[in-house]
This record gives structure tokens, sequence and C-alpha cells, in this order.
């Protein structure tokens, strides 16, 4: 399907400017609630442009990381299981390492700006 | 004369005697799950400030300590001598309101931002050696005065019952499991259980120009070691932004330490406060874990709790950067 202008970020973008400039003018928590809709789609708005690449990174990572191919899904359980079962101890830093980096762009999507001045991507 | 606090005025002048007057009321949009009411009773010749606090929602789930065992457990600290809004009275099956107290009103500040604005460096000790010389005030309570407490779960094995309600949420969290594995691995010797507030943070208590004035929302108190305590009250979330001062956002450690020794409180090793520190880490990301169950898969929806769900990476990020020792 060839979608008309705007694009899905361009509409996204343009329903949380409205949110912004209509929030300040009300009141408790809808003021608030109004404020966390933004964050919200703006969140939206990062995830449609980053999580394909971030999703092949972690899914190559993984992939070579528990020497099996599956499903992303799949991957982070079996990661899961031998983080608990122990199985890391011995590689615990380079463990530590890659869910870092992994979570480090879980945070690029929710809110860049939370990350520490040398996670953050050059401007 | 029937109004919003009619049910309030009835449960009063039960206590009080008919005479008793009940007026400026407030209500206060919390948002929260209880209903609180803001007064002044005058009775007998006085008038006092007080709040009424109401459970208004119970789930089998609901991992908050019971509204009457709240009031229990303030009430000891409050015989004690721990700072804590006075305990006027709970109400029963006659009152018709379901579980719920009445306590003081301890007029003050609680939002971070505004205390921290309001206090200079000084003002800012000040409040964080007040908050040590609470704890140790509070642990130094016999836990045999609060027996109840023994047997909720966070006073059996909390981090075990942290990881069963992790478990729970069926979603998968190597950055927890992380967090979980290193709490395993790196468990420090526990030494006498006490008891402990359970969600002693910057937020949680009343704090006024000339320091702390009362340690609210004791809905999380049990019996458990008390550098718990400590551990939550220095996760990075709970500095509001104060990130180089760890004790709540308002001072560093080592001074908090030793005003909490010398209030009578035990030595401090500060590896075991980091212990609890990465658990009060991993419950937080638990709990933002819990609000997005909540919202997706219990009905409870709302965006704040859609939020909250997408904010355990931050949390996540935390732990690990503390893991890696590159936070601290």
């Amino acid at each position: 399907m060839s979608q008309d202008r705007p694009s899905i970020n361009d509409i996204l973008l343009t329903v949380q400017k409205f949110l912004d400039d209509t929030g300040p003018t009300l009141s408790g928590e809808a003021k608030y609630h109004a404020q966390v809709s933004s964050y919200l789609l703006g969140i939206c708005e990062r995830e449609l442009r980053l999580a394909g690449d971030f999703d092949r990174k972690e899914a190559a990572q993984l992939s070579e990381f528990l020497g099996s191919r599956q499903p992303l899904a799949d991957m982070t359980g079996e990661l899961c299981e031998n983080i608990r079962a122990g199985k890391y101890d011995k590689n615990w830093d380079q463990v530590l390492n890659m869910v870092l980096e992994q979570t480090i762009d879980k945070v690029k999507v929710v809110k860049p700006g939370h990350l520490a001045p040398m996670h953050r991507d050059a401007q | 004369m029937a109004d919003e606090v009619d049910d309030i005025r009835r449960a009063v002048r039960r206590r009080f005697g008919n005479d008793a007057e009940i007026g400026n009321v407030v209500i206060p949009t919390l948002g929260g799950v209880n209903r609180t009411v803001l007064f002044d009773l005058t009775e007998g010749g006085r008038t006092r400030r007080l709040v009424s606090r109401q459970e208004t929602y119970s789930a089998e789930d609901n991992p908050f300590l019971p509204a009457t065992q709240q009031f229990k457990v303030m009430q000891v600290a409050f015989a004690e001598g721990v700072p804590v809004p006075e305990p006027v009275f709970e109400y029963d099956a006659a009152d018709g309101m379901g579980n719920g107290f009445i306590t003081a009103f301890v007029a003050g500040e609680t939002m971070p931002q505004r205390i921290f604005r309001a206090a200079d460096s000084d003002a800012r000790l000040k409040i964080a050696t007040d908050l040590a010389a609470l704890l140790a005030k509070l642990h130094a309570i016999d836990a045999a005065k609060v027996p109840f407490l023994e047997g909720i779960p966070d006073s059996v094995d909390i981090i075990g019952n942290y990881l069963r309600l992790f478990d729970s949420y069926a979603e998968a969290h190597p950055a927890i499991e992380l967090g979980f594995r290193w709490l395993e691995r790196n468990r420090p010797t526990f030494g006498r259980r006490r008891v402990v507030h359970g969600d002693f943070r910057t937020g949680n208590f009343m704090v006024g120009p000339e320091g702390v004035r009362a340690a609210l929302d004791w809905e999380c108190a049990h019996i458990g070691q008390p550098m718990e305590d400590f551990g939550w009250l220095c996760v990075r979330s709970w500095r509001f932004g104060q990130v180089d001062l760890p004790i709540g956002g308002f001072a560093e450690r080592a001074p908090v330490y030793a005003a909490y020794e010398a209030a009578g409180g035990d030595r401090i090793d500060p590896d075991t406060v980091r212990f609890w520190e990465i658990f009060g880490l991993v419950r937080w990301a638990i709990y933002n874990v819990m609000q997005a169950y909540a919202h997706v898969e219990r009905g409870r929806r709302g965006v704040a709790f859609a939020a909250m769900g997408r904010n355990t990476s931050l949390v996540e990020y935390e732990l690990l950067m503390t893991l890696a020792g590159k936070y601290s």
C-alpha cells in the first residue's frame, strides 16, 4: 500500500505538538496525562524509526552468542534462562556488556536523554 | 446536613461526641487508589487538622500492607518516638467505610524538586542526617511489638518474593535476570532482622525548613534487614536528578552513615548498602513491569501505567550501569 502524505512519523509528531500546546492550558491530572501522552507518542515515533535496525542488530548478536538462530523473542528467553541457571557466571562481564548494549538501544527509543553522555548518539 | 464527608463526620462523632465538628475540608486529587480527605476536627474546645485515608481498591494481588496493619505499625512507631503522623483512630465495621484510618496532618513539603529548591547544601545535609536518625530509631524497635508483620511475604524472603512477582508477569528481561543473579552471588551475611519502613525514599517524607517532620507511606513496612531502607533511599531514581548525592539526592553517603551510627544504629557496611541498592533497582524495575502488566492484562488501563511499562528500560539501564561500576 502506498499511503499518501503525511507519513506516520509526521502524524505522530503533529499530534504530539498538539498535546504539547494544549497540555499547559489544562490543570491537575489532565495536564499530567497530556504530558505523559506526548511522551508516549515520542516513544512511538522513535520506535518506528529505530526498531528495525535495533532488532536486526540484537538478533544477530544473540544468534552469534547463543550459537543458534531462532526468533528474537525465543533467543531472549533462552538468554534469560541461562542467566538464571548461572551459565554465564564465568563470562559475566561479556554478558553484562551485551545486555547493557541492548538496554541502551531500548533507552534510545524510550528516553534518549536518560543515557549517560558516553552512550548518547552524537548530535 | 448530608455532604461528601458525611460518613467521616459520623465516624468522628461516634468517637468524640455529637458536638464534634469538621470543617475546612480538602480532597486532594492524588490519582491513587485511596480516598484521602483533609479536614479540621473541632472537639472538646480544640481544633486539629487531620487526614482520613480509606482503601477504595483491594485486589488479591495487592502487595501492600492492609490499612489496619499500617495503622498499628504507625502507632508503634509513634509511641517509640519515630517522627510519623500521630495515629488518631481506625475505622471499624460500624463505620461502614471499609478499611482506613485517621491521622494527624503534618504540614510541609514532600515534592522532591520543591524540597531541593528550598534547601541550601547545609539544609540538605540536615535533612539527610535527620533521615539517618529516623531510621536508627525505627530500626531499634523491638520487632516483637509488630508480630503481625512476620507473616507477610516481604518479611519471609523479600528477594524471593520479588522473583515470584516478576515471574508472574511472564515477560523476558535479561537485565532483571542479571540483577537477580548478582544478588544470588553477592549476598552479604545477614544480621538481626528489624522493623523496616520498606518505602523510605525522597517523596515519602514530610520536610520543613528545620528538617524532616514525618515518615509517610507505611504500606510496605515489614521485618527485614535494616540496610534495605538505606539501599532503597539511595536508588538512583529517588535522587530525582541530583545523581551525585546518593542519599536521596540530599547528601553524600559518609556523613549520613556516620549520623546513623551516632544515633544508635549498627555500624554500616557500604557493601551491604550497595547490595540492597542493587535489590532496590531490581525491585523498582519489577514495579514498572507490574504496572504495564496490569495495563495490558488486567484492564487497569491508563497513560501513566503505559509509560511506566516502557520506563522499565530506564531503570534497567541504571541497574546495569551500577552493576558495571559506572554508576555509584
